[in-house]
């Protein structure tokens, strides 16, 4: 309740609030409606200028509506970005609990194993699978959830770590508080604040990260839809036509771009609030 | 018989020994002090009667409480113990409890834990032992966070924590070293009054003796993690035998305070 009030009188909070929003919505009403079917091909009707024959945006080369395809592209950013920050949470948790909670040996292995593989770029693990079991969502997702979810354990790890030696871990121990029951009503809540500002940076990397796989190849196929694979189509048409560059390429940065901010907002909420808690 | 035995507890944490073959023995009912300056390893064995010692460290030797040995128990069995049979008071009132929990929740936890309370219980109990403790509007308060009480009400919260479940053995380590000293004289009284009505023991960890002469009818003194000097606390005060716990009752008359040359 403080913290969404807070979210919103900060100016980053609230300007990733409306564009996290406006990619809600796109995702959302492209479900029910999309001006025209955003895998259609007519060829007769191609390079269409905006506002011509019906098309606000235009059309591309095979006649495919451009709005239809952003629309549509939204569901499938949003999906994977969504997707891959589960994953991220998942797996990122997991690693910081078990380096934090296991004997001292066997969490200095997770650590060591987490280290290690946050040297792989997600890209490069995400072309390696798609290399062995070929582009689909699940193989951007995973890379990308994956690659997420190490960095994330690093930073949950540490926090954690803090929360665990605090004095009320040690009083609910002394309460007769079980290791799960100390996890769960103490240790998941104080550090949720972090993780979820960590997790917001997470879908905007996820994202960026799906557009890129898209751009070089290496996502979903066709017929879905993706502005990564727009911007690829498009790319050579660039000085015909650059509008279906740019609105894609637009799209791309205006969701990064929230999912930042809504990040930064969430992180001076949340740290508003600790020094009232502090303060008093 | 003796409701806690310590004999030749060691602590090492590394290569260090921090406790060094202390022996301690505190009847039912009984209340014992355990002072000594910081670092001298009074804390930590509090801390391993409670089996909550740190990382690395290790402790050998044996704790008994009410006959059983506490030393080399599993973390579920001793989870059964504390807060049941053997429950704590923290030093900082301000860290002890969770920011994040209502005052009501934490308060009934030990409750909830070792009686199978369900909500609603807890929510009623919650009430009554703030009430117990003396805090203000104990149905607002038990709804409160954290950060709205005082380091007097949150060190209330934390002792009627720890009496929730009528333990056997009490470990108070400082208790009110982190408050105001108005705010001191109250918290004695109630921690004396309540122990008083439970018959708790109760192992109150200080290096104050000025109120350790108030509230403790036998004393132990400790230094650099041994045991120098155990007695009646009048007669540890009037005639000190070791030169540590001489220099200690001189620094104590030093700074004027006068319960002790009483």
């Amino acid at each position: 309740m403080t913290v969404s009030r807070a979210l919103l009188k900060s100016r980053s909070g609230s300007a990733g609030l409306v564009l996290v929003g406006l990619l809600l919505l796109s995702a959302l009403v492209s479900l029910v409606w999309t001006p025209y079917d955003p895998t259609l091909a007519r060829p007769r009707d191609g390079w269409l200028l905006p506002f011509s024959g019906g098309h606000v945006l235009g059309t591309d080369r095979l006649g495919r509506d451009e709005l239809s395809q952003l629309l549509a592209g939204a569901r499938g950013t949003l999906l994977t970005a969504l997707l891959a920050a589960t994953i991220a949470a998942v797996v990122g948790l997991a690693l910081a609990l078990a380096a934090v909670l296991v004997p001292r040996w066997i969490g200095a292995a997770v650590v060591q194993l987490t280290d290690v593989l946050i040297a792989f770029p997600v890209l490069l693990i995400a072309m390696i699978l798609t290399a062995v079991y070929g582009g689909s969502t699940w193989t951007v997702v995973t890379a990308v959830g994956v690659g997420a979810g190490v960095n994330l354990a690093r930073v949950a790890r540490a926090e954690a770590g803090r929360v665990l030696n605090t004095d009320y871990v040690l009083a609910a121990h002394a309460a007769g508080s079980g290791t799960w029951r100390t996890v769960r009503k103490h240790l998941l809540p104080n550090i949720a604040p972090t993780l979820v500002v960590q997790l917001s940076l997470v879908l905007s990397v996820a994202v960026l990260a799906e557009a890129a796989l898209s751009f070089l190849g290496f996502g979903a196929p066709a017929p879905a839809v993706s502005w990564g694979r727009m911007l690829h189509e498009q790319q050579q048409y660039i000085a015909a036509r650059p509008l279906l560059v740019i609105w894609p390429g637009l799209a791309v940065a205006a969701s990064v771009l929230g999912f930042n901010l809504l990040g930064d907002g969430l992180r001076e909420a949340a740290d508003a609030r600790l020094r009232i808690r502090e303060a008093r | 018989m003796s409701l806690l035995t310590i004999t030749d507890l060691s602590v090492r944490i590394g290569g260090a020994t921090v406790v060094d073959e202390v022996g301690l023995e505190l009847a039912p009912g009984e209340r014992l002090a355990l002072i000594g300056e910081s670092g001298s390893g009074k804390s930590l064995t509090a801390l391993a009667v409670m089996g909550l010692l740190p990382d690395g460290a290790r402790a050998t030797g044996s704790i008994r409480l009410g006959g059983r040995e506490l030393l080399g128990l599993g973390d579920r069995e001793l989870s059964r113990l504390r807060g049941e049979r053997m429950a704590m008071v923290f030093q900082e009132p301000m860290s002890a409890l969770n920011p994040l929990m209502r005052i009501g929740k934490q308060l009934a936890e030990p409750l909830r834990l070792h009686r199978g309370l369900n909500r609603r219980q807890a929510a009623t109990a919650a009430v009554e032992l703030a009430a117990q403790v003396g805090l203000p509007d104990p149905d607002l308060i038990v709804r409160s966070w954290p950060h709205q009480l005082s380091g007097g009400q949150r060190q209330r919260v934390g002792l009627a924590m720890a009496l929730a479940t009528r333990p056997a053995l009490l470990i108070a380590d400082e208790p009110t070293t982190a408050l105001d000293v108005t705010v001191q004289a109250d918290m004695l009284r109630l921690l004396d009054e309540l122990v008083h009505q439970h018959g708790t023991s109760l192992l109150f960890i200080s290096h104050d003796l000025a109120v350790v002469t108030r509230l403790c009818s036998r004393a132990a003194v400790l230094k650099d993690g041994r045991l120098v000097e155990e007695g009646a606390t009048g007669t540890l005060v009037r005639t000190p035998q070791h030169p540590y716990t001489q220099r200690l009752v001189a620094a104590a008359r030093a700074t004027g305070t006068e319960e002790v040359t009483r």
